[in-house]
């Protein structure tokens, strides 16, 4: 078997005294889309936010590729700036930069960062716009745009980076559910096409149909973790169920 | 004397306080921004000059800082003519009380701002100027116009050292014709009129702002 | 360093008495410009927010200058002092009534339906729930219009007013330490400003804790 793309090595993560993810372990294959559900609380953002340095790991490691996802670059290791280019991050706010169009916002990061020419940054920028069915907004700035079309922005705007790997932070708990559709139909497309993908959401529906596995986190710990039929079918974690039980009556 | 005669001469006054103020704002906004930027550092040793700075810079009144680098100055060697003297204190207390301004500007641009930024592969750097300075120096922007105003409205002080600013000229020209209420009730209407169309701007494009730039 | 200080100490007391007689007057009479602000009489609330921006838009000194070398010379001929209090104390009304203004237009609106939806009659709206709420909110602005107050003081001593400014010019005049004598005044003007962060901040707290228990 093909080593894993993204690597969690039993990890610790705690926010001053409080221990927020407690020894957990995770590998994610490369193409894989794995979804992490939970209580509120359970750590799920925490242990996202460590795969790509944005919460600092307490004790263990996390591995990209198997090169050690490390603040300070060197040898067998991978540091933000490096990581920026293979591994992106969608966020529940969005995080949009509002002084700038929305072509801008996905031209920026390409000409800086990756060094792309003005045309070429712009001809990928609109390409992925028209993929995500916003072309029509480019020259708009974020604020005049829906909720979904500043999410799906933001997701082009990941794309832009040509990532191996996307990183989503709950995508569309901040949207309205006629919004959200659109943008989980994007990331369904983008499933389907092969990125590696790990999404933390309470979208029950989009985990069932999409994911490859679904992890359940509780209270900083992988309680249980399967295919999607596995753990909505037959969970077999107390915890699981009632969890289930509650999210899908409503 | 009427009025067509006092306004030649009071206009020659008002162009030494423009010329103050301009070189104010000029020297004390960028000094202001550089003390919020130097306070963001995780140096201790930095931020605690700096708070001592910004401290003593709105704690003492204008006046006396305007004196002690004017009459100050020289017991160091440093023979400052007035309006140099008076620029130079002006822009401390700007440069005080704007980082305030900018401070409060940049720590309201969220964290989910420059994370989406690192996470995109910008350097420290990177994210204060691309993505942090635009957003910040736009949310500052009603509250150093407003300041701006405030601060022209200072440059009468350096009446106390003798610039032939607007202040000065009116009482010089009062005190030749005697006619010391209408005089100063004009030199105080143009500082009205910067006032009240200074704010009338500031409220103006600080509407504009909200409208194009606001968050969702 | 000591006489220097000595000299300066003796201006502590007409500073404040300058500073804390037109804060009076500026509390005093800014509280009913505020209330002619908030009018529903659109040409008293015209009036009164023409009479704030006018006093606002012009510097104190020139104020000051109006008053003692303009009115004071054809109308009436007042000390220094006293010309010094009367004005800063106008200059200080104008932005308490800003203060009271923010403060009373902070109180949400439900509050203010909830209590006539429960019979209180208009005063009592006014004095059990709009004022506590307003004054709690203008607080913080208002410490900084005193101390505002306080630093703006020292513009009097150019009308001769022996403050602690006028004390350190006198004292410049002497002697070479001009350096030594400034910066001893602005840092008394820095301490007498510190009571008066700390008392506004007691008070608030003390409000607080009555107005929304906590």
């Amino acid at each position: 078997m093909a080593a894993p793309l993204i690597s969690v090595d039993h990890v610790d993560l705690s926010y001053g005294a409080k221990a927020v993810v407690r020894d957990v372990s995770l590998d994610v294959a490369r193409g894989e889309v794995v979804c992490i559900i939970g209580p509120s609380g359970a750590g799920k953002s925490s242990l996202l936010r460590c795969m790509n340095l944005l919460a600092p790991v307490s004790s263990g490691r996390v591995l990209f590729d198997g090169l050690e996802v490390s603040p300070k670059a060197g040898e067998g290791r991978i540091d933000q700036r490096q990581l920026a280019r293979r591994m992106g991050m969608v966020f529940q706010h969005f995080e949009l930069f509002p002084h700038l169009t929305i072509r801008a916002n996905l031209t920026l990061p390409q000409e800086r960062i990756l060094g792309r020419g003005k045309a070429e940054a712009r001809e990928r920028a609109d390409a992925l716009l028209e993929r995500v069915g916003i072309l029509a907004q480019a020259e708009q700035y974020p604020a005049t745009c829906s909720g979904g079309q500043q999410q799906r922005a933001a997701i082009a705007r990941a794309l832009a980076m040509d990532p191996e790997a996307i990183l989503f932070d709950e995508p569309t708990s901040a949207l309205d559910p006629e919004y959200g559709a659109e943008v989980l139909a994007v990331m369904k497309s983008l499933a389907a096409e092969g990125i590696t993908m790990v999404v933390v959401t309470h979208e029950m529906g989009f985990a069932r149909e999409v994911a490859d596995r679904v992890v359940v986190m509780d209270a900083g710990q992988i309680i249980e973790q399967g295919t999607s039929q596995q753990v909505f079918e037959s969970p077999s974690h107390p915890v699981t169920q009632r969890f289930l039980r509650a999210v899908l009556r409503g | 004397m009427n009025l067509l005669e006092l306004l030649p001469k009071l206009l020659d006054g008002l162009t030494v306080s423009a010329l103050m103020w301009a070189l104010t704002l000029l020297i004390g906004y960028p000094l202001g921004l550089l003390l919020s930027l130097v306070q963001r550092t995780p140096s201790k040793a930095f931020s605690a000059i700096v708070f001592v700075v910004v401290e003593l810079g709105r704690g003492a009144p204008v006046l006396v800082v305007l004196y002690l680098v004017y009459f100050g100055l020289p017991n160091v060697g440093v023979l400052l003519p007035a309006i140099p003297a008076a620029v130079i204190a002006f822009a401390i207390t700007t440069a005080a009380y704007s980082s305030e301004i900018f401070r409060g500007a940049l720590s309201s641009i969220p964290r989910g701002q420059l994370e989406a930024a690192r996470v995109l592969g910008f350097s420290p750097a990177q994210q204060v100027v691309s993505i942090l300075l635009p957003q910040a120096l736009r949310v500052a922007l009603p509250a150093l116009i407003g300041f701006a105003i405030t601060v022209f409205q200072g440059t009468a002080l350096a009446y106390a050292i003798s610039v032939p600013e607007l202040l000065g000229r009116a009482y010089n020209e009062a005190n030749i014709s005697f006619r010391y209420v209408e005089v100063l009730a004009v030199a105080g209407a143009v500082y009205l009129v910067v006032s009240l169309v200074g704010t009338w701007v500031a409220d103006r494009i600080e509407r504009r702002m909200n409208k194009a730039f606001a968050r969702t | 360093m000591v006489d220097i200080l000595l000299a300066l100490v003796q201006g502590i007391g007409v500073t404040i008495g300058v500073t804390g007689l037109a804060i009076v007057i500026g509390l005093a009479l800014g509280a009913p410009i505020a209330a002619l602000r908030l009018s529903s009489n659109r040409v008293l609330s015209f009036v009164a927010g023409a009479i704030v921006n006018v006093v606002r838009g012009v510097p104190a000194i020139v104020w000051l200058f109006f008053v003692f070398y303009g009115l004071g010379s054809s109308l009436v001929r007042f000390d220094p002092f006293t010309t010094a209090v009367l004005t800063l104390g106008v200059f200080a009304a104008a932005q308490f009534a800003e203060a009271y203004r923010g403060g009373l237009l902070s109180v949400p609106r439900g509050q203010t339906e909830a209590a006539r939806v429960l019979g209180f009659g208009r005063v009592h709206v006014f004095t059990l729930v709009q004022l506590p709420q307003a004054l709690l909110a203008a607080i913080p602005a208002g410490a900084t219009v005193a101390i505002g107050l306080l630093k703006e003081s020292a513009v009097v001593s150019i009308i001769g007013v022996m403050d602690i400014t006028g004390r350190a010019s006198a004292a410049a005049l002497r002697s070479s330490d001009d350096i030594l004598i400034y910066s001893l005044a602005a840092v008394l003007y820095i301490a007498l400003s510190i009571p008066v962060a700390l008392l506004s901040r007691g008070v608030h707290g003390v409000l607080e804790r009555r107005v929304h228990a906590r």
